[in-house]
């Protein structure tokens, strides 16, 4: 350790040797305690004043959902019309358009996937299926009655259930999506789904 | 555990550096007056951390930087506390480091042997500053934006570097992307390092000579741990607690985005500087600012630098003491100017103030209407402010000295209102601002929105384009007023010679409201004019004032049809009204239009529009109103204030929909090439910004 030099003109060199430990240990012991409780104190609060927006993406609670014109209050996407899929049993492809929202940014509507609809009756709602591949998130395509992925040959029938469970690279059935229709509008909660696994969880 | 630490103390001697660190000798006993260093130290701490976690949400270009600060300061959990923990944090460092100078050169602290250990202090002190200055244009407001380009436009008188120093700093010519990307760096990367490496020789040196202890000694000897740390440590905590109940109760500020294209009347630095920017006002020239702005100031640093030399005496001592006083309080003296001057109007009660300029006021009211009435026959023109006191002071037997006081006093007291307009002004594009970023911001970033925005830039727009005839005041009188220009046309009467032209339009603000309308067929109201012709306000005149439409058919029928109608009359008057008005679907009468339509108000008003035969005739002898009447003698009722009408209209009054030809007095068609907008004294955009924000249609937050 080196010594603390003594040679500033003012800084003589002390005359009274340091407080003697023992002289006045309680009060020491309690300032030596009030400072270190000081200390943390004030190194933790800005510490934890940033750790707390660090984790605003954590507590985040999403606003609520899509701007896009013709959304429904509960975020579902306008995505087709009835009269746009007219053959019952016929299964046709639409892209699902909305806007994006990036933490300040908004981004104006896009596509950002697409789903097949199916109509099974002309009094039911149509069934609707995201296009992404629950193995592995290729696009799905529809050949006739089949739907197949181009990426490891999945295949499903058209009501969305694997061709051969035992031997199909996906480990589920195609991901239905919920519908509503409103009047001769069909609205969709497009959702995404985790790839690779067996049971059905939204990313 | 023992072990462990015996291993890790046997292998990093880390004992050793504790105990050095710890058992600092303090002779004389800890002291309060010690522990602006370590506050010091415990701000940089804390800017460090702050300034880090703020950088992990930071995005510095000019398309994302208001816009990410924006998104901390609102949308982030706990943003807004840590923003304002490094915003004050910064401004109280400030303020320790004149406390800890202060100190440093009382306590005599920079005489040998730690002149080196006072040099380093003052490099610190250069680099603290330059840390304010680059983190105050970071958020790419309004506010840091204009007062930053006082900073580089100075660095660019310095010189034979000053036009390559000032580009260098800048990024280029133009603030823009690189000027935040540079300052960003500066701002958390070479300054912090500098001032680390820095502020680590000053504080070994610190441990070499060891502390300056204050004479004369009052205590025994102790050692820095823990008395010295505690009341260190009480110091940092009242640091600390100020700053956050700053931050809790005195948000920090977010201005609007930085517009380029919006010069800003507010523009300030932040109040450390503002010493320095009073002490500009004083110099002139390019000579003059070269003097004040970096000769003085660089003197007083040379001063400082020197003060070990010349403190080297007792009498070199006392006038290095004397001298910071002076330089501090020189300082604080040219704030306080600064301040002074730009608020002072807000002290002064408005009464008192009336009272006071009451006779400044009548010279100056004389003065102008003298010129009015005169033009270049009156004694005022072509002479100087301070002739036309005197001219006055002599006319009305009063004292010219008094005068000129008065009317300087009444300047400053001017320039403090308008100071304080600017400010409010800011402060309302601010919240505005934020009301629109709260929507999303598109990828073109923050300014997009506020340049789209009506309600911020009707007004501009109006003032720029429309004000010289309309106002738009409300009945209280706030709003845009402009003085209007005198403008002299050919007499026809008397050929060679010139006559006055008055101007004054209808005042615009409500147009096609009810109460607009109200008052438009409103036998007083509808050709009010100006009758004094020294002061024309649009106020006295609100429609048809100083225009040819003032003695023409409509204010006749209004003055001779409408005077005395019965109370059936009047019923059928104010359908029509409700008709004319829900024509323009304005968003202030959603509610009201409704209603009427609901209850058949606007039915029978159509029809009264269409069919009722007032004693001058019906509205569709010279409108037309939809299927009704023909165009060409007067303005189209149909849709009448509606967002396309009033488009065509602004864009070419003289068109058949409208005043036809010659019927249109004075006022320009200013989109009537649609083919070729280049010719167009508007753009299409332009005019729609004007029309909404006429028609008070614009974006409302949801509770509004
Ligand atoms: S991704 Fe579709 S089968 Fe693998």
């Amino acid at each position: 350790m080196s010594k603390p030099s003594n040679t500033g003109p003012a800084n003589k060199p002390a005359s009274t040797p340091p407080t003697k430990p023992n002289a006045g240990e309680d009060r020491r012991g309690f300032v030596a305690i009030a400072a270190g409780a000081i200390g943390a104190i004030v190194a933790a609060v800005p510490v934890l004043a940033g750790l707390r927006v660090f984790a605003d993406p954590l507590t985040r609670t999403p606003k609520k959902k899509s701007t896009t014109d013709g959304a429904l209050e509960n975020g579902m996407i306008r995505v087709a019309t009835l009269d746009a899929m007219p053959e019952i049993g016929k299964v046709y492809r639409f892209p699902v358009v909305a806007t994006r929202e990036d933490k300040w940014s908004r981004y104006d509507a896009h596509p950002i996937g697409t789903v097949f609809l199916r109509r099974t009756s002309a009094a039911e709602r149509p069934v609707a299926f995201t296009s992404v591949c629950p193995h592995l998130g290729c696009s799905v395509d529809i050949k006739g009655d089949v739907y197949k992925c181009p990426c490891h040959n999945s295949t499903w029938t058209i009501e969305g259930e694997r061709i051969n469970p035992e031997s199909c690279p996906s480990p589920r059935d195609l991901d239905e999506l919920e519908v509503e229709v409103k009047g001769n509008d069909v609205f969709i909660a497009y959702k995404r789904f985790r790839g690779g696994i067996e049971e059905q969880i939204e990313e | 555990m023992n072990k462990l630490l015996a291993w890790l103390d046997d292998r990093t001697g880390y004992r050793g550096l504790m105990h050095e660190a710890l058992y600092e000798r303090i002779p004389g006993g800890a002291r309060w007056r010690y522990v602006w260093g370590s506050s010091l130290v415990f701000c940089f701490f804390v800017q460090v951390v702050t300034g880090i976690f703020l950088w992990m949400a930071y995005s510095p270009s000019a398309q994302t930087a208001w816009e990410s600060v924006y998104y901390i300061e609102f949308e982030m959990d706990g943003g807004s506390l840590l923003r304002g923990i490094h915003h004050y944090t910064a401004q109280l460092m400030v303020v320790l480091l004149a406390l800890h100078l202060l100190q440093v050169v009382i306590d005599g602290a920079y005489r040998a042997p730690r002149e080196i250990n006072f040099w380093l202090g003052l490099v610190l002190m250069k680099i603290v500053l330059g840390l304010a200055l680059t983190g105050y244009l970071l958020p790419w407001d309004q506010k840091g934006y204009w007062a930053t380009q006082v900073a580089t436009k100075i660095a660019g008188i310095v010189p034979l570097v000053g036009p390559w120093l000032q580009q260098a700093i800048v990024g280029g010519k133009e603030y823009g992307h690189h000027t935040l990307t540079r300052f960003f760096a500066l701002h958390a990367g070479v300054l912090p390092g500098l001032l680390v490496a820095v502020l680590a020789l000053h504080l070994a040196l610190f441990r070499k000579h060891g502390l300056k202890a204050k004479e004369p000694l009052r205590k025994p000897e102790t050692t820095f741990w823990p008395e010295q740390v505690l009341r260190d440590g009480v110091a940092c905590l009242a640091v600390l607690v100020t700053v956050v109940l700053l931050s809790i109760f005195a948000r920090a500020e977010l201005g609007a985005p930085a517009d380029p294209a919006d010069s800003y009347d507010a523009a300030r630095p932040e109040w450390y500087f503002l010493f320095l920017f009073q002490f500009l006002k004083f110099f002139h020239g390019e000579t003059g600012e070269l003097i004040g702005a970096i000769v003085v100031p660089g003197a007083v640093m040379l001063l400082l630098f020197l003060m070990p030399f010349i403190g080297r005496s007792q009498v070199g001592h006392w006038a290095n003491v004397l001298f910071i006083f002076l330089v501090l309080g020189g300082a604080a003296l040219l704030t306080g100017m600064a301040i002074y001057e730009d608020h002072h109007a807000a002290w002064t009660n408005a009464d008192a103030a009336t009272e006071k300029f009451a006779d400044v006021r009548k010279m100056l009211d004389t003065i102008e209407a003298d010129l009015r009435k005169n033009g270049g026959k009156s004694i005022y023109s072509g002479k100087s402010e301070a002739e036309r006191i005197d001219i006055y002071a002599q006319a009305t037997k009063s004292s010219a000295e008094q005068l000129a006081i008065d009317h300087y006093k009444y300047q400053a007291y001017r320039k403090s209102q308008d100071h304080i307009a600017a400010n409010e002004l800011a402060e309302g594009n601010a919240q505005r601002s934020h009301e629109l970023a709260a929507t999303g911001i598109p990828p073109h970033g923050a300014l997009k929105l506020v340049h789209d925005d009506p309600k911020l830039q009707g007004p501009r727009l109006f003032a720029k384009h429309c004000a010289s005839c309309h106002d738009h005041v409300d009945e209280e009188g706030n709003g845009i007023r402009e003085p209007r220009p005198l403008a002299y046309v050919p007499d026809a009467e008397n050929p060679g010679q010139q006559k006055l032209d008055p101007r004054g339009a209808p005042n615009l603000y409500g147009f096609a409201t009810r109460k607009w309308l109200a008052g438009l067929l409103d036998p007083k109201r509808i050709a009010a004019a100006h009758e004094d012709k020294e002061k024309w306000l649009v106020a006295d005149a609100p429609y048809f004032g100083n225009t040819t439409h003032r003695d023409g058919d409509m204010a006749g029928f209004v003055r001779d049809s409408l005077s005395e109608l019965d109370a059936e009359g009047k019923a059928t008057l104010e359908k029509v009204i409700a008709a004319l008005s829900a024509e323009a679907a304005l968003p202030a009468h959603k509610e009201l239009d409704a209603a009427a339509a609901k209850d058949g108000t606007l039915e029978a008003g159509r029809t009264a529009i269409a069919e009722h035969a007032w004693e001058g005739g019906a509205c569709i002898d010279c409108h037309k109103f939809h299927d009704n009447g023909d165009l060409g003698m007067a303005p189209e009722l149909t849709g009448y204030g509606s967002r396309q009408w009033l488009i065509d209209f602004i864009g070419n009054p003289a068109h058949a929909r409208f005043y036809e030809g010659d019927k249109n007095d004075r006022m320009p068609a200013f989109a009537a090439d649609a083919g070729n907008p280049a010719n167009n004294l508007l753009t299409r955009h332009e005019l729609e910004l004007i029309v909404d924000w006429l028609r008070g249609d614009w974006y409302r937050p949801l509770g509004d």
